[in-house]
């Protein structure tokens, strides 16, 4: 089960993933044969900071989302991309909330697009911290998760193992929400 | 997904996506309680899991009364020692205009769909919350966003998301878990006793071009109940082929 991993996949998702049985690689444009699924990482859960976050996704989804087509079998493949909670609004965070937006748009176009193709598009969320610098602690969610326990990065990987699984076919253009309820009470999350 | 020693009691379990849920949860390793207002259908498809070298019982009982659930709950603890998932999945169609709905019909949908699920929530929330775990999941409908002639349909699923938002804040502290499956087109014996004009048109309006099956439901109904979804709660999953992205409505006029 080959999936390719493009932008700046954590290395606790990966392994998550790893464990679960797929095996990751870095890039689309390397190897040969058939690819299972496409994780789109543009890196919005550890922000850079720079304030830069909106400029490339949505060119970094489609050109993932074009090479990758190339090697999905004639029976489609799956595509995953990991967004930030931000998507629903965040003050001071207005990059990493308008790349999350953006890339939610793009995501529910392109699964129109490919719908016929066997190609799903999908979104999982989750927590940006909002402290910023520690990268060990970024995508946990002490302050935000309403659930007793915190968002881990293996939590992250569950759910995107899930979307990426072939049983998963009749599930296109969906946000999920990988925040321990931490996006309720938004018109933007039913 | 893995559901080694979870009790699951799945409503409306006798036909269509509750019996292949409670397939699905009996094949990962749940003990499901198969509960139908349709006895029969319920013992059939408790016997076709135990068949399977699954456990699983069936009962009889009817979620629009508080003691249908008490019944099945009761069941549950003698049989299994208890509930950690309960799927509210039974539910009914209405398919008509306005001018031409009638109160019994209104009300009959509004028991089945929506006090089914206050029922069920309520007393899953009494069992789980002492327990400090446990897994809620609520069959709503991609029709809540709105659709012709789906008036009582539509509104009592879109007060089951609602309902499923606001449990899941009530009990996210306590670590109980409550999210809701919003399926759209789905092949059970209602989509195939359509006639095939009229699906041809659902299927038009498809995305995928496919149409869903029960199975598809009871596998993100597996994620949801399984300790891959340990983040998730209040989620509305669309198991719908892209539809609730947009459907084309039909021309004006009609
Ligand atoms: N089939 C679809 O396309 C579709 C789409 C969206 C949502 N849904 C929802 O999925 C759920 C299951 O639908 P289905 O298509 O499998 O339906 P179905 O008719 O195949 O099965 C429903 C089952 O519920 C049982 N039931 C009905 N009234 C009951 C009552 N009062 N008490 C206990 N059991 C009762 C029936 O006996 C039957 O076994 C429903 O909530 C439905 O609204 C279905």
């Amino acid at each position: 089960m080959e999936l390719v991993g493009v932008g700046t996949v954590a290395d606790q998702v990966a392994e998550g993933l790893r464990e679960r049985g797929w095996d990751v690689r870095a890039s689309a444009d390397t190897g040969a044969g058939d690819l299972c699924g496409v994780l789109v990482d543009p890196g919005l859960l550890i922000p850079a900071g720079g304030g830069d976050e909106a400029a490339d996704v949505v060119e970094l989804l489609r050109g993932a989302v074009d090479r990758a087509r190339a090697r999905f079998p004639a029976t489609g493949g799956r595509v995953v991309v990991l967004v930030s909670r931000d998507l629903l609004g965040a003050p001071a965070r207005t990059a990493v909330a308008a790349a999350s937006g953006a890339l939610v748009s793009a995501v529910r176009s392109l699964a129109l697009e490919l719908g016929r193709s066997g190609i799903t598009v999908n979104v999982v969320v989750g927590l940006t911290d909002a402290g910023g610098d520690d990268q060990e602690d970024t995508v946990g969610a002490h302050v935000e998760s309403l659930l007793p326990w915190d968002i881990e990065c293996d939590d992250l990987a569950a759910a995107i193992s899930f979307l990426l699984d072939e049983r998963s076919a009749y599930i296109t253009g969906q946000v999920l929400q990988c925040t321990g309820g931490a996006s309720l009470l938004s018109s933007l999350s039913a | 997904m893995e559901q080694t020693s979870r009790v699951a009691v799945v409503t409306g379990a006798g036909s269509g996506i509750g019996a292949a849920i409670a397939r699905e949860y009996a094949a990962a390793g749940a003990q499901v309680v198969v509960a139908d207002l349709d006895g029969g259908r319920a013992d059939a498809v408790a016997a076709e899991i135990q068949t399977a070298g699954g456990r699983s019982v069936a009962v009889e009982m009817d979620v629009t009364r508080r003691e249908g659930f008490l019944a099945t709950f009761a069941a549950a603890r003698s049989a299994f020692g208890g509930v950690d998932v309960l799927v509210n999945n039974a539910g009914t169609g209405q398919n008509g205009g306005i001018r031409g709905l009638d109160d019994q019909t209104w009300e009959r949908t509004v028991a089945i769909n929506l006090s089914s699920v206050y029922y069920g929530c309520q007393l899953a929330a009494q069992e789980m919350v002492p327990r400090r775990a446990g897994s809620i999941i609520n069959i709503a409908s991609r029709a809540w966003l709105g659709w012709y002639g789906q008036f009582a349909y539509a509104a009592t699923k879109g007060a089951v998301v609602s309902a499923t938002r606001s449990l899941a804040i009530e009990l996210a502290k306590y670590g109980v878990r409550v999210n809701c499956i919003a399926p759209g087109l789905i092949d059970t014996p209602l989509m195939q006793s359509l006639d095939q004009p009229v699906k041809d048109k659902l299927m038009e309006a498809q995305p995928t071009g496919t149409l869903g099956t029960p199975e598809d439901v009871a596998w993100a109904a597996s994620f949801l109940a399984s300790p891959a979804a340990r983040a998730v709660t209040g989620q509305t999953l669309y198991v719908c082929g892209g539809k609730s992205i947009y459907a084309r409505p039909a021309a004006r006029g009609r």
